[in-house]
């Protein structure tokens, strides 16, 4: 060996240099790469970089709240945790135990899961002992979420005006669906962190939620007026196992609808409960020919034009009157009567003269001003316009029909509104069921303005109103609508319905109605009350009348009118109808007394109630009733709650309740 | 020998290298291994402490006693790896640890220590001058030939799926740990004792295909082509003949082709066909290779900042603490980062063949070369792979990535190193 391969352990000088070389080409590549990766292509790697971990995530902030007139909660949201899963990380053979907790088929589940590749529900808007029970399982890939729910404390209580939400949060029916772009919280897309699995990283940090909550709702409908409604209207169709009923109440000055029900209903907490049927609106979707409730409208229409005088007679031709080849009869002949009687004795031919009087095309343009034939323009979506014929085509048959409601078809809602322009002095006020919208920092976006229309002179509307207060005394056919103490104006109705077989009359299906309002002085209130198919007596003022009585008076008491109590009419045909029913109103299992805070107009006095030990149900109605979110954990009764009773509300935007399940 | 002569003669400029690289490592642990392995970082401290002590412990020892037991120790690593197919931990579907109940032990590992060794004393000792012919690689006529045929039978139903299905498994398995252990055995005691001329019994080609075949059946492709890139750059460094060289190329090629086919499984295969195309997968096979370059080039020139990495901190880089340590270092501190350490690397590499170079014997020579080949691999490998240029085939970075074998073998080499520089004056 030469001593410089000795040095190099037997290798040559000038190897090492090129293994050196080699070594240093190869690194430079790296860096090179390096250099590529991180300068040439950083931009677009970074902005690939963000699209991972930066999710577009859309926050929707809650629903916006409705309220009754007083400010109670009528529909509200809570937040309710939904469970969801990461299909890839969830450990197959544990998919029983997961549906078992869920109390769903695995099958089902399993079925939900298929083709998802990184999210599936489990189940939404789930139980709390649900989401206990998971939470236990303690699975990878299966995760929790806050969603809101939509809450209606009142259970039933005005589902038809109200409607409901979908799953999603979306409005499907009633208010729901026709304010839906109000009471919807805006959603905004924000970038969150999130991680590779998918999960979010912080969420705490993005709630300046409130500004894009949506906006609340205050009704014109009084929640305990509504209540009394429904407890008597479901009672008197029961009663008569009538097939169904509705009932309007309206205040007559402004048009304001106080309480407006129909039965079957609905419970819209649990939507998938109930036939489609009961969702029908029929104060608004139905129509039906008025009958003898649409008399007093013709003769007003008839006195405004003149063409009779308030204390004309009528000869009623004895009970039977040829019109073309048709004969039309009244119940009871009756030879001159005065147009009170008309009403009173609701006689056909009378009100057929009088229509006739007016002729077609008069009585056509008075039935259009007291707003027949097209839509009341009230806010619920699914309104029908009814049928009234153009006065061209009808014939003298038609002419007389209509003159005593039939021929023409009506809705509830339309019948109730042109009876309140005789109640409201011949002034119309459209009926109306919002009476603002308010956002949640307070301001109003929306404030209900009357729009007086005249449609008959204050005189006519007086002269009529004491033709129908004759309707309630003795010997009208409106007996059972009378109040000791109270003036009373009304009128029965009794059409045939007709059988859509044979296209004419039905023989037995009848719809027995009244209308009416008190006191005749000034009135306070307007009722319509309709009964739809009921069985054996069939009249308006057996069926409908009580039931107009009751609501009435219960109405007036809780309005403050002076109603003596005690003193029953003669004929009262129903026991229950002791009124106090609405100062102990319950609404829901134990929840009374929630006239509490409304947050539209809010005060700033009241406090957070002291909610410890009270159970689920209760606690969360006194909670919401403060008009503040509720968020509720666990089940049973309340053990903790945040903030602390006493605390101002002024500054709470929400209130957390966690649960437990006493050991009894 | 007292605790000053431990530290007398260390080539301290070595060690400070090779702690700057540590230090690195161990900071980049600190946000790499946040999420997926919470405190790595102090083991990885303990495991350098223990490697440290390893290193200047080899560096007292003359080489010599290495040459010595170079033989035998590969062919005890031989059965270790022959344990690891009967014996060992299946871990993410490969078989390479043993568990020792305190430690896992990767043999192939060792085999890196334990082939440097014996291929250099191979070398060191071999009695022609100049370049290797083909003939010198693989002595054709040597009686080992027969093994290296029952092992290429192996390595085709090395899938022990395939085995299992034939109803081979056992048999297959002590088979070949029969013969392998007897006939080792038998070789490295005619070798110690009879002073047989050791390359009547084995060629390089019998110290490289062994290890390899083993290791690539457990299955460990990155590990193989690590120990074929090792010995292949001490065959180099000692030189080839020009036409031998082109009949390995040619037959290396065929012989690749041949693999692809028969020996790598689907997973490798897809693992090659995605390094070709990342993005056509970018959701599947190519996951890996992906994120790591989103990671690496998100970091651009200046870098997100220490711990502010969103691909590491939100577990979009997969296996960050151990195989895509760079690519967390090049996220959170840039190409100002990467280029530090791979010019630390490139450093601490040319210092090695530097050592080599004035080692004081060939074997030292040698041994110090192979040291700088299995980093210098490594690194390479490595770091090609995390940035797109090379397969994902799970080669670790040295001293960066987290993990104790990794962490012993490199400061064992470390050690080699700092031996062969202390000795390389004495004449």
């Amino acid at each position: 060996m030469t001593r410089a391969e000795k040095r190099t352990g037997g290798l040559k000088r000038g190897r090492v240099l090129v293994v050196e070389l080699a070594v240093l080409l190869c690194l430079t590549t790296v860096l090179a790469r390096a250099v590529q990766i991180q300068v040439l292509h950083g931009a677009r790697l970074r902005a690939m970089a963000q699209e991972q971990y930066l999710k577009e995530m859309e926050i929707s902030a809650p629903r916006g709240s409705i309220y009754d007139r007083n400010g109670r909660a009528l529909a509200v949201s809570v937040g309710v945790e939904s469970i969801y899963v990461n299909p890839g990380q969830l450990d197959r053979s544990r998919l029983v135990e997961l549906a078992a907790a869920t109390g769903q088929k695995p099958a089902a589940l399993q079925k939900k899961l298929e083709g998802r590749k990184s999210f599936a529900w489990v189940k939404r808007q789930a139980r709390p002992p649900e989401i206990e029970a998971v939470r236990r399982l303690e699975l990878p890939g299966v995760h929790f979420t806050s969603e809101s729910k939509r809450f209606y404390p009142n259970r039933e209580l005005a589902a038809h005006v109200l409607g409901f939400v979908g799953l999603d949060g979306a409005g499907l029916a009633g208010l729901e669906l026709k304010y839906d772009a109000s009471l919807r919280g805006r959603t905004v897309e924000i970038g969150v962190l999130r991680d590779a699995h998918g999960r979010p990283l912080s969420t705490g940090d993005i709630l300046p939620v409130t500004s894009m909550e949506g906006d609340n709702i205050q009704l014109t409908i009084d929640a305990a007026i509504q209540q009394l409604v429904e407890d008597r209207l479901a009672a008197a169709v029961a009663q008569c196992n009538a097939a169904s009923g509705s009932v309007l109440v309206i205040e007559p000055e402004t048009g304001a609808i106080l309480a407006l029900a129909n039965v079957p209903t609905f419970n819209p907490n649990d939507i998938n409960r109930h036939r489609l049927a009961a969702e029908r609106n029929r104060v608004i979707s139905d129509v039906f020919e008025p009958g003898s409730t649409l008399k007093p409208i013709v003769i007003a229409a008839a006195i405004e034009q003149k063409v009779v005088s308030p204390d004309e007679q009528i000869f009623c031709e004895e009970g039977v009157i040829a019109v073309g080849r048709h004969r039309i009869r009244d119940t009871h002949p009756h030879g001159l009567l005065d147009l009170s009687d008309i009403i009173a004795k609701s006689s056909n031919i009378g009100a057929l003269k009088v229509g006739t009087r007016l002729g077609a095309g008069r009585l056509h343009r008075a039935l259009c001003e007291f707003g027949f034939g097209e839509k009341t323009g009230i806010e619920l979506p699914g309104e029908v316009s009814g049928m009234l014929a153009e006065p061209g085509r009808w014939s003298k048959a038609r002419l007389a029909t209509v003159s005593f409601g039939q021929g023409i078809a009506v809705t509830a809602m339309q019948l109730a509104s042109a009876v309140n322009v005789i109640a409201n002095g011949g002034t119309a006020g459209r009926p109306y069921l919002v009476e603002r919208v308010v956002s949640r920092d307070g301001t109003v976006r929306f404030q209900h303005e009357p729009e007086p229309r005249v449609v008959t002179s204050t005189e006519t509307a007086r002269a009529v109103a004491a033709m129908m207060e004759r309707v309630v005394a003795a010997g009208g056919t409106g007996t059972n609508a009378a109040i000791s103490g109270i003036r009373v104006a009304g009128k029965t109705g009794t059409a045939q319905k007709v059988d859509p077989v044979s296209g004419g009359y039905s023989a037995d299906k009848r719809l027995s109605s009244f209308v009416g309002f008190a006191p005749v002085e000034a009135p306070r209130v307007l009722a319509l009350v309709v009964i739809d198919e009921p069985q054996g007596v069939t009249y308006g003022g057996v069926v409908a009348a009580p039931v107009f009585r009751e609501i009435v008076r219960g109405t007036l008491s809780h309005l403050g009118v002076n109603v003596a109590s005690g003193i029953e009419t003669a004929d009262a045909p129903t026991a229950a109808s002791t009124l106090p029913a609405v100062a102990t109103l319950e609404l829901e299992e134990g929840a009374e007394s929630l006239v509490a805070a409304s947050p539209v107009g809010s005060d700033g006095r009241d406090t957070v109630p002291d909610l410890r030990g009270l159970p689920m149900r209760r606690a969360a109605a006194i909670a919401l009733a403060t008009g503040r979110s509720v968020q509720v954990e666990g089940a049973g009764s309340v053990v903790e709650q945040e903030p602390a009773a006493g605390t101002p509300l002024a500054g709470v935007v929400e209130i957390k309740l966690r649960l437990r399940r006493s050991k009894s | 020998m007292k605790a000053r002569a431990l530290v007398v003669g260390l080539d301290k400029e070595l060690l400070i290298w090779v702690l700057l690289i540590a230090t690195a490592g161990v900071i980049n642990l600190f946000s790499a291994a946040q999420v997926a392995r919470p405190g790595a970082q102090y083991l990885q401290v303990g495991y350098f402490a223990v490697g440290f002590a390893i290193a200047v412990g080899i560096a007292a020892i003359d080489l010599r006693w290495f040459e010595r037991l170079a033989y035998p120790a590969f062919v005890v690593v031989c059965g270790l790896l022959a344990l690891v197919l009967v014996a060992g931990a299946t871990i993410k579907g490969s078989q390479r640890w043993l568990n020792l109940g305190f430690f896992n032990l990767q043999p192939s590992e060792l085999m890196k220590l334990a082939i440097i060794f014996s291929l250099a004393r191979y070398l060191a000792r071999r009695e022609e001058q100049g370049p290797l012919g083909l003939l010198d690689l693989l002595r054709p006529l040597n009686p080992s030939r027969p093994l290296l045929l029952l092992l290429a039978v192996i390595a085709k139903f090395g899938d022990l799926q395939i085995a299992q299905s034939a109803g081979l498994t056992w048999a297959l398995r002590i088979g070949l740990l029969l013969i392998a252990v007897v006939w080792l055995a038998a070789a490295a005691y005619r070798m110690q004792s009879l002073a047989f001329a050791a390359r009547t019994f084995v060629a390089p080609i019998d110290l490289i295909a062994v290890p390899a075949v083993l290791i690539l059946i457990e299955p460990d492709l990155g590990t193989t082509l690590i120990l074929l890139a090792i010995a292949g750059s001490m065959v180099l460094y000692v030189g080839v003949r020009i036409w031998s060289l082109v009949v390995i190329a040619v037959v290396g090629a065929a012989g690749g082709v041949a693999a692809w086919f028969k020996v790598l499984k689907p997973y490798q295969q897809q693992r090659i066909l995605t390094f070709l195309n990342p993005e056509a997968d970018a959701l599947g096979a190519g996951y890996h290779a992906n994120q790591s370059m989103i990671a690496i080039g998100s970091g651009r020139v200046q870098g997100k900042g220490f711990m502010s990495g969103t691909q590491t901190q939100l577990s979009f880089l997969p296996e960050n603490h151990t195989d895509f340590a760079f690519s967390v270092l090049a996220e959170e501190w840039g190409l100002f980062g990467a280029a530090v350490l791979i010019i630390l690397f490139g450093w601490l590499i040319i210092k090695g063949i530097r050592v080599a170079a004035s080692a004081h014997d060939r074997f030292s020579a040698l041994c110090a070369v192979g040291v700088a080949a299995l980093i210098f691999w490594h690194v390479f490998v490595n770091i090609g792979m995390v940035t797109g240029m090379l397969p994902v085939v799970g080669v670790t970075l040295p001293l960066m990535s987290y993990g104790g074998s990794s962490v012993l073998t490199i400061m064992f080499g470390v050690g080699i190193w700092m031996s062969v520089s202390r000795r390389r004056m004495m004449f």
